[in-house]
């Protein structure tokens, strides 16, 4: 018990563990920041981040935004006692979310929701399916499409079925 | 073959053929989180409007609905922000005198003046019905009025000349139903406006018309039904079978196999024995009073019976009015006596004279959708001028704390409600997982 209180003392986060991304890059973060991912918490309650983390499904340059977007965001649980500090940087939290949403072009946005999925990172899927459920809002099948790069793989007649049936939602 | 594929489909140009990850790996799981931050019907529609990994996708995702419609007596539909929903076909037309939303597959019942009644879904332009899209219903219409007239309290019939429905359900939604399983049959139920009978009609679609939701009465299985001595409070199917739950808080099955066909087969058999005990109007010893509205709801399964205790106005001399609240009882061993319950598992209800629904609450985060454990009532008659009087009337109560809060009706577009004394109804749009 006190070994331990010991050990989470050091650097003023606690232990540092290695996260290596599917091209091998390497991220060395405070178990606090990492933690924030429900997958990575387990691994470390289960003693298995000895030799780094490696996450097979994650791009060096999305671990990058992830690992800020953690880094960013370690005071939500690490400073739980520390009320002065996490008040004081609550705007800038803000600030960054909101930046860091607008700045995703689609594939980044898409390859992000995989990544805060694979990672269980509960507040980044929340931020990130928000973003798009506010792409898809208020537009017509055709901008929805246009906006997601997608090919419309319905038959003329099919389109027209679906349509019809809830004409009430479109226009025409 | 091959070469044959591709030139049949051959509209879109080969560059746009290298799929976007949106299309091709967006699974159900994450469009359902997706889903569940739209909280807007229409966009829900549109989207699986795009393509067909997305509409299979929302499909199997299973998001909570977002939040039902009003109906407005003039045949218009309005969401909770007070936006006026499109309605291709017309509600009301020439002939119909009233009409009731029924919940599932975008129904709504109409009642002609002519007495007879059928189905319509006002939000579909489909052309397999565009010519008639009316689906009559005359068996249902001959079965309420047989009811009416053999009701032993003939002041309905005499005071309106046409067959009056209090409630109006359906067992099924039949529209969402593949045409290449064969759905159990869709019944239909009226309750009879003085609430002594209900009417029940079969109705099968029609074979070979699988674009439309178009309905055959089985002259064979029409039924008027009726409970003497006891009002019926409310109407609802659990797992295709129809209940009635009396003022007296009885519980009955409608038995329709009994005695075979014909007419006079269908009876009434109690599950739950009514207690002469219970009343509808219970005033305590110091004389403040409460009216007791007693609705029946399907909900995950589980049969619910819903007390909503109304506070009376205070004699004068009294100056508190006590609380309005809510009791909740599931039809508990095998149906066999009312238990108390104290969570709705995951759902939320919506209560109102025409038709009460159990709904699968949103999920957190998101926002959008039903509160859990929440129920949303309406008022039963018209609303008061001022929002102030109409609060305890309608509203929100949450099970977990015993508070009701303040109405979430619009603002917008209820002016026009309080000025012609109307009083909205649930509408409940066609969407996956209710």
């Amino acid at each position: 018990m006190a070994a331990a209180a010991a050990e989470a003392t050091t650097d003023g986060g606690g232990k540092m563990i290695i996260l290596i991304s599917a091209d091998g890059k390497r991220f060395e973060v405070t178990e606090a920041v990492a933690s924030q991912s429900q997958l990575i918490s387990n691994m470390i309650e289960d003693d298995c981040t000895e030799n780094g983390v490696r996450l097979p499904n994650v791009d060096g340059d999305i671990l990058t935004m992830v690992v800020d977007y953690c880094n960013m965001h370690a005071g939500d649980a690490a400073a739980a006692g520390d009320t002065m500090k996490a008040s004081s940087t609550e705007e800038e939290l803000k600030k960054f979310d909101a930046e860091l949403v607008q700045a995703l072009e689609n594939p980044v946005l898409f390859k992000l929701i995989l990544a805060a999925n694979f990672l269980n990172i509960k507040s980044l899927l929340d931020m990130t399916c928000q973003r798009v459920a506010d792409m898809m809002s208020g537009k017509t099948p055709e901008q929805m499409r246009e906006t997601f790069s997608i090919e419309n793989d319905f038959t003329p007649e099919e389109e027209a079925a679906i349509r019809q049936e809830n004409a009430w939602a479109f226009d025409d | 073959m091959v070469e044959s594929q591709w030139s049949s489909s051959s509209s879109l140009p080969p560059a746009k053929r290298n799929p976007s990850p949106w299309q091709s790996e967006l699974c159900s799981d994450l469009l359902g989180l997706v889903l569940q931050r739209l909280p807007s019907h229409a966009d829900r529609v549109r989207l699986r409007a795009v393509c067909r990994s997305w509409r299979a996708a929302a499909a199997a995702a299973g998001a909570p609905p977002p939040m039902p419609w009003l109906a407005l007596r003039d045949g218009g539909l309005i969401d909770l922000d007070g936006n006026p929903v499109r309605c291709p076909r017309p509600i009301l037309r020439d002939g119909v005198v009233s009409f009731h939303p029924v919940g599932g597959g975008n129904l709504v019942f109409l009642e002609h003046d002519d007495g007879g009644c059928s189905l319509m879904n006002p939000l579909s332009a489909a052309s397999g019905d565009r010519d008639d899209p009316l689906l009559p219903l005359p068996e249902l219409a001959a079965a309420v009025r047989r009811a009416v007239d053999s009701c032993e309290t003939p002041t309905v019939a005499t005071y309106t000349p046409k067959p009056s429905y209090s409630t109006v359900i359906m067992s099924s939604s039949p529209v969402v139903a593949d045409s290449s399983s064969s759905p159990p049959d869709t019944l239909v139920a009226a309750l009879i406006l003085n609430r002594c009978a209900v009417a029940i009609s079969t109705c099968k679609r029609h074979d070979g018309a699988a674009a439309s939701f178009s309905f055959m009465d089985e002259r064979s299985r029409i039924r008027s039904v009726w409970l003497r001595a006891t009002a019926i409070c409310a109407i609802a199917f659990l797992h295709g079978k129809l209940y009635a739950v009396t003022s007296k808080e009885g519980l009955h099955v409608l038995d329709l196999d009994n005695g075979g066909g014909g007419e006079g087969g269908a009876v009434f058999r109690p599950c739950i024995a009514d207690d002469p005990e219970k009343k509808s109007v219970h005033v305590d010893v110091e004389r403040r009073g409460h009216l007791v509205v007693r609705y029946l709801v399907e909900s995950g399964g589980r049969l619910l019976m819903v007390r909503w205790w109304k506070s009376l106005p205070p004699p004068v001399w009294s100056a508190d009015r006590p609380p309005s609240r809510f009791d909740f009882l599931e039809a508990a061993d095998g149906l066999g006596r009312w238990k108390a319950v104290d969570s709705l598992r995951g759902r939320a209800l919506f209560l109102g004279k025409a038709d009460s629904r159990s709904v699968v609450a949103g999920g957190g985060g998101g926002g959008a959708g039903a509160r859990e454990d929440c129920i949303y009532f309406m008022r039963r008659s018209f609303w008061y001028p001022s929002k102030e009087e109409d609060f305890g009337q309608s509203g929100v109560y949450d099970m977990r704390s015993g508070e009701i809060s303040s109405p979430q009706l619009p603002e917008r577009g209820t002016a026009e409600l309080r000025l012609h004394c109307e009083y909205p109804r649930w509408f409940y749009p066609a969407d996956y997982s209710y």
